[in-house]
């Protein structure tokens, strides 16, 4: 790392000026986009798609594009977290990180703020407006800053083969029956550790606990933004709790607390724990390809996340969708190209490409799903999509990220027994009070 | 024929102040032609953005609130000072410029000796050997540690096991007995990286060294403890000056295996980590660009105060 970040950001800037400037430049007065269509208006022109791996659709499939519209795709791949940092620093520059690209959930609230994107309420299709699934996680003030393209939301994953192994024969629907469980497998030496979940200072170690909140029933701030976890009887504060629990009583691997999300769906890929409490579709298709799992021929279930006992159980969406920053060209081009992305046929390729894995964020192409039979964990996932929703419903706030980091922090400390809960969670209540004071 | 004469001369005198004005000119001028590029290069790389940067450090510069833009003199920087968050990864960033220093010249000095007492066909191998980690990207450096420390399946773990030292996974990172023990691991995986250059400066400097001066010390009584500390060590004082810049610059500055390690954990991020944590996560550019500048201040107050007490012109 060179000695003066600062400058990286300034030379960064410029170098990605230099790259980017030609980058969809060709049409400076874009002709206006019928939303929905797919035509040859725009041929010859050329977009930049960053998406990260598991957005990387087949060069067979955008040759199909290429071939009905005219526009060619430069489709760069990206990691994740990387694509963030080259979105703010492209726009902190004034200028267009790409065409079309990724937008995260978790970004939502700060990108709204700061403007960045156009909204894409008249360039997407009404029909694909209606059906597209947690399309109100991207919405901030009625204007949809990207459109989901694929289905993502928290869920269990369940190796039934080893449950039927230790003579348990019902699905776990409550934390009590979740422990019980856990502690039935551990006893009978089927797996050390049955339970696995990220515990590093991360997004997914927060997003977890979120989680475990959302299927308590709960929620982490009331309407007027002030946190609602510090109460005992709070499903923040008993959530938090029962990870502690889980923690201390040894049914979770000690090391997930330097693990992140992928290595702790590697350990249930491996054979190593029986239950990925707070796993995602997006896994399944890894945990059934003998290539990258031990446990592909067992029988994997999708289940709801279990509730905490005499509560309702819910999920929270954490899908990401394609969006067109404002400083973009060609914009009808892109609108296009996500028009054309969220047609059945190339949602299923997203869902079917091992390399991507993508469960479809239309209703229309979930419903072919599992109407072929082709959805893995099809029912389940039909049971659980109902209890979708978002973990913020007035919208992702700017001080996310750091709360998400705070977070995070706090769990692990809580849970490695450095903090009370109590002491902990009111802690993490100050910093969020504090947050949203700022500016 | 006077005047004719006279003409003539006016003319030769004429030409030849126009010779020495060009020759002036181009005397004076040439050296300023030729270094022209470097200086725009160096302008527009490097002065522009650190002017840049020094002008956003006292705004406030915050891409969620562009409107906010405002002149707040040092008021970024007390905030970054007086930031509990900052105060922590700063200590770590000291433990890591300390253990880093320290290990580059302890184990740079011991394999340069090593590589320098090689017979010579065996030397070029091994340097090319010992350099290969420098090689590595630091991201890459951090992965590779990553697969050793690993909680559940490293290798460390696996060889203390099988050699019987422990019975179970040590979670290298969060050990509760050990509260350093993260920083120190890291402060490895750095040094792994670092001490081939070092290595690689120092035996340049052993090199260098006439082998006259041993043979003579030698004569006059002198054992290998004294002609290290006595001959070896004080010629050594340039590329020590070199090697002590390196670790400072890349210890303080560290990054690259911190966040593939531990993340934004903050028994171990250092303060570059908190930098890009004011920069990238709470879209603060104005104060990401404060605790950048404070920490380019410390390396280059480190790098100073090295070349001014340790560096010395040796000649022979």
């Amino acid at each position: 790392m060179p000695s003066g970040r600062a400058l990286l950001f300034i030379i960064a800037g410029t170098t990605i000026t230099a790259a980017l400037s030609g980058c969809g430049a060709t049409s400076a007065a874009a002709p206006a986009y019928k939303a929905g269509t797919i035509n040859q208006e725009y041929a010859g022109t050329t977009i930049t798609v960053m998406l990260p791996p598991w957005g990387n659709m087949p060069k067979s499939q955008l040759a199909k594009f290429t071939k009905e519209t005219g526009i060619h795709v430069n489709l760069q791949i990206l990691a994740w977290a990387d694509i963030h940092d080259k979105v703010v620093t492209a726009e902190a520059a004034h200028i267009a990180p790409y065409n079309v690209g990724e937008v995260d959930w978790s970004w939502v609230g700060q990108f709204s703020q700061a403007g960045w994107y156009t909204p894409l309420n008249n360039y997407i299709a009404p029909s694909l407006l209606k059906h597209a699934i947690n399309r109100n996680i991207f919405t901030i003030n009625n204007q949809l800053i990207a459109m989901p393209y694929n289905f993502g939301f928290k869920e269990t994953t369940i190796n039934l083969t080893d449950f039927h192994k230790a003579g348990i024969t019902s699905i776990p629907k409550t934390w009590g029956q979740l422990l019980h469980d856990a502690q039935t497998l551990k006893n009978k030496g089927i797996v050390q550790y049955p339970i696995g979940f990220p515990l590093s200072i991360g997004e997914s170690n927060s997003t977890n606990w979120f989680a475990l909140v959302k299927s308590a029933g709960g929620s982490l701030f009331n309407a007027k933004g002030t946190p609602e976890f510090t109460q005992p009887t709070s499903p923040g504060y008993q959530a938090l709790s029962f990870e502690r629990q889980l923690y201390q009583d040894g049914l979770i691997p000690p090391g997930v607390v330097s693990l992140h999300n992928l290595q702790v769906q590697n350990l249930f890929g491996a054979g190593q724990i029986a239950i990925a409490l707070t796993s995602g579709p997006l896994f399944m298709s890894s945990f059934k390809s003998s290539q990258t799992s031990k446990v592909y021929k067992d029988d994997l279930l999708i289940i709801p996340l279990p509730g905490h006992d005499g509560h309702r159980t819910g999920t929270f969406g954490l899908p990401e969708g394609l969006g067109i920053p404002k400083l973009s060209t060609n914009k009808g081009a892109s609108a296009m190209f996500i028009n054309w992305w969220m047609q059945a046929p190339q949602l299923l390729v997203s869902y079917k490409d091992p390399n991507m894995g993508n469960l479809p964020s239309q209703t229309t192409a979930l419903n072919q799903l599992v109407a072929t039979h082709q959805l893995l964990g099809g029912k389940q996932i039909e049971q659980i999509e109902p209890t979708v929703s978002p973990l913020f419903p007035h919208g992702t706030p700017v001080w996310y990220p750091q709360f998400s980091t705070d977070a995070a922090t706090t769990i692990q400390s809580v849970v490695e027994g450095h903090s009370t809960v109590q002491a902990g969670l009111d802690k993490l209540a100050g910093e969020a009070k504090q947050m949203e004071k700022t500016p | 024929m006077k005047t004719l004469l006279s003409s003539s001369t006016t003319s030769r005198q004429r030409t030849q102040k126009k010779q020495r004005a060009h020759y002036m000119l181009t005397m004076h001028l040439m050296p300023y032609l030729l270094v022209l590029p470097a200086i725009l290069f160096i302008g527009v790389l490097v002065i522009y953005p650190l002017l840049f940067s020094i002008f956003s450090s006292v705004h406030v510069d915050d891409l969620l609130y562009p409107a906010l833009h405002k002149f707040v003199g040092v008021q970024n920087y007390i905030n970054v000072l007086s930031d509990p968050s900052f105060q922590i990864a700063a200590r770590n960033t000291v433990f890591y410029f300390i253990f880093t220093s320290l290990g580059v010249f302890l184990f740079g000095i011991v394999i340069a000796l090593w590589l320098h007492n090689l017979p010579h066909k065996w030397r070029g191998v091994f340097l090319t050997v010992v350099i290969l980690p420098w090689a590595v990207p630091g991201v890459v450096t951090g992965l590779l540690w990553s697969f050793i420390y690993n909680p559940t399946s490293g290798l460390l773990d696996g060889l203390l096991k099988s050699l019987h030292i422990i019975s179970q996974n040590i979670i290298w990172f969060n050990d509760p007995k050990l509260p350093n023990l993260g920083l120190f691991l890291i402060t490895l995986a750095l040094l792994w990286q670092v001490v081939p250059l070092a290595a690689i400066i120092f035996v340049a400097g052993l090199e260098s060294i006439p082998t006259t001066i041993y043979e003579a010390a030698r004569v006059d009584g002198c054992h290998s403890w004294h002609l290290f500390s006595h001959i070896t060590l004080p010629l050594l004082r340039p590329s020590i000056a070199i090697v002590m810049v390196q670790a400072a610059v890349l210890s303080i500055g560290i990054f690259d295996q911190v966040y593939v390690l531990t993340g934004y954990d903050p028994n171990t991020k250092s303060a570059v980590i908190q930098t890009y944590l004011y920069a990238f996560q709470n879209l603060n550019f104005g104060q990401g660009i404060s605790a950048a500048l404070l920490v380019t201040l410390s390396i280059s107050v480190v790098g100073y105060i090295y070349l001014r007490f340790i560096y010395r012109e040796v000649s022979y």
